[in-house]
C-alpha cells in the first residue's frame, strides 16, 4: 500500500475533505500549509515511506470507487501518473486537478522545475484514463478565477510536453465559454479568457509564464 | 471482406472479444449489416473522437437504430456517460439495441432502449416543460414487457441520422436550451429514406443552429461525405 499525502493550504473545507478521505485511505496524511505547489510535494517527498506516494488536493471531491490501490510496475516506478478529474463548472475530463502518484526519490532530489509542475518535475509522466475525482475549484471566486487562470495560460501557451493541438484548443475554447450558469462559473470565464490572454502573449516566456505560480500576482489580475 | 464481418472485427479489435456481443451478433448479423458497415462505424469512431473526455452525463441518443453507438460508447473509457437512453420510432430496433448492450442494461438499465418517435415526444415536453422541471417523461417496457413510465433529465442529446429525420427543424428547435447536442447528417441524396440531406456543413450549421460549437467537420466517407456538429444549443 503506496502512501497517499492530502496536501491543503487554507481551503474553508479542508478539514472535512480530509475526514471523508481517511474513510477511503485511513492511512492518508495531511500535509498542511506549505506556501508553494513546489515546496508542498516536496514535503510530502520527505515523509513519503514508500518508493511511489499519491497526492490529492485539498479541494478535490473522490468519486465513489476509486481507490488508491495502482502501484507501478518495476519499469515504471518512475513515472508520474495522473488520474483525471471532472471539471464542475464545464464538464471537461481530464488530468486537470486530479489524484497523481508521484515517485518519491525523484521528488525528493528535484530542485528545478518548469510551470507545470506534474508534467515538468520528472519528465516521465502518464496519463490514466479512470476519473479520480471532481476538481471542486469553485469554491469562492478567486479560487475559480485563479485555478482557470493558471490552467488557460498553460493550455494557451501549449507548454505541456506532447499536448496535442486540436485537443488544447477544444479544451481552452470550453473553458473559455462554458459554465456560466454553475457556481462561480463566471469567474472561472474570466480567468480562463485572462489565462488564455497571457499564456498566449507569453508563450515564448517562461519568466513570465511562471508568474501563474505567484497567488499574489494573481490575486492583483483578478481584483483588476 | 464482407462489410459487416470486417465491422464486427473492427469491434473485437477495438474492444477486445465478448461473449454477449457475439451472442447478439450471430442472433441479428442480417439486420447489424448496414449497421456495422465500415461507413457507419467510422462515422460513429469518429464522433468519439471529439467527444472524448466530456462529462455527458444522462445521454438521450435520438434515431439511435440497433444501439451501436451505445455500445462503443460504453466501451470506450475515454467517454464519460452516466447513462444512456436510445430512441428509435421503427419498433424492430429497441430488442436488437437492448441484446447488443446487454450488460448496461442489466446493470440498473445504465442502458434502455424505446420505441418512440422523436419529434413528437421533444414537441410534447417542450409544451410541458413549465410542469416538468426539465424532465423528459415516457413509458418504455420492463423485461416483463409491461410498461414503465421514466423521469429524466438529458445532458446530451445525440442524433447521428439527421438526414432521416422528415420534421427535423421542429424536433431541434425542441432541444432544450443549455444542452450538449451532438449531430451527425450527409448528403446521400441518393436514398428515399433521407428525407433531410444537406449539401455541406454551412447548411448544417444554418440547419441547426447551436450558439456554441466546439467541433464542425466534414468525413469523407466512399459513398457520401458525413458531416458533424457538436456544441451547445
Amino acid at each position: 500500500m503506496l502512501d497517499v499525502f492530502f496536501l491543503s493550504y487554507n481551503e474553508p473545507f479542508a478539514d472535512e475533505h480530509y475526514e471523508l478521505l481517511q474513510l477511503v485511505a485511513p492511512h492518508a496524511k495531511r500535509v498542511h500549509g506549505i506556501k508553494g505547489i513546489f515546496n508542498g510535494h516536496k514535503e510530502c517527498a520527505r515523509r513519503a515511506m514508500t518508493k511511489n506516494f499519491y497526492v490529492i488536493d485539498a479541494d478535490a471531491i473522490l468519486e465513489p470507487g476509486f481507490e488508491f490501490d495502482f502501484e507501478p510496475e518495476w519499469h515504471q516506478q518512475d513515472h508520474i501518473f495522473v488520474w483525471r478529474a471532472k471539471n464542475p463548472i464545464n464538464g471537461l475530463i481530464y488530468g486537470n486537478g486530479g489524484v497523481k502518484l508521484f515517485p518519491t526519490k525523484i521528488i525528493r532530489e528535484a530542485d528545478n522545475w518548469l510551470i507545470d509542475f506534474t508534467t515538468s518535475v520528472a519528465g516521465k509522466f502518464k496519463p490514466m484514463s479512470q476519473v479520480s475525482n471532481t476538481n471542486g475549484f469553485n469554491y469562492s471566486p478567486f479560487s475559480t478565477y485563479k485555478s482557470a487562470f493558471r490552467e488557460c495560460t498553460k493550455l494557451a501557451s501549449k507548454i505541456i510536453h506532447n499536448q496535442k493541438d486540436e485537443e488544447t484548443e477544444t479544451r481552452l475554447h470550453i473553458w473559455c465559454t462554458v459554465g456560466a450558469d454553475k457556481p462561480y462559473g463566471k469567474d472561472g470565464m474570466r480567468g480562463a479568457k485572462d489565462g488564455k490572454e497571457w499564456g498566449l502573449k507569453y508563450r515564448n516566456n517562461p519568466e513570465m509564464l511562471d508568474k501563474v505560480n505567484d497567488f499574489e500576482w494573481l490575486r492583483e489580475k483578478f481584483d483588476k | 471482406m464482407i462489410p459487416v464481418y470486417s465491422a464486427y472485427s473492427k469491434l473485437t479489435k477495438r474492444f477486445g472479444y465478448d461473449s454477449y456481443m457475439l451472442k447478439a451478433f450471430k442472433l441479428h448479423h442480417n439486420k447489424l449489416k448496414d449497421a456495422l458497415s465500415d461507413g457507419q462505424i467510422n462515422s460513429k469512431l469518429w464522433l468519439l473522437d471529439k467527444i472524448k473526455g466530456l462529462d455527458l452525463g444522462m445521454v438521450f441518443i435520438c434515431a439511435g437504430w440497433y444501439g451501436t453507438l451505445a455500445t462503443m460508447m460504453f466501451e470506450d473509457e475515454n467517454v464519460y456517460v452516466d447513462k444512456i437512453r436510445s430512441f428509435d420510432l421503427d419498433d424492430s430496433c429497441w430488442k436488437i439495441a437492448e441484446d447488443l448492450n446487454e450488460p448496461w442494461k442489466a446493470d440498473d438499465w445504465k442502458f434502455k432502449a424505446t420505441t418512440l418517435d422523436i419529434v413528437s415526444f421533444f414537441t410534447y415536453m417542450l409544451k410541458e416543460k413549465s410542469n416538468t422541471n426539465g424532465e423528459y417523461h415516457y413509458y418504455t417496457t420492463n423485461v416483463n414487457g409491461e410498461p414503465r413510465l421514466c423521469h429524466e433529465i438529458p445532458d446530451t442529446i445525440i442524433n447521428t441520422s439527421c438526414e432521416h429525420i422528415e420534421k427535423f427543424t421542429e424536433w431541434f428547435n425542441a432541444i432544450p436550451k443549455d444542452k450538449l447536442v451532438a449531430l451527425q447528417t450527409n448528403n446521400y441524396f441518393d436514398l428515399p429514406e433521407h428525407v433531410n440531406c444537406v449539401k455541406d456543413i454551412n447548411e448544417f450549421k444554418q440547419q441547426a443552429p447551436l450558439r456554441n460549437i466546439i467541433y464542425e467537420g466534414e468525413l469523407e466517407l466512399e459513398k457520401y461525405t458525413r458531416f458533424m456538429l457538436i456544441g451547445y444549443k
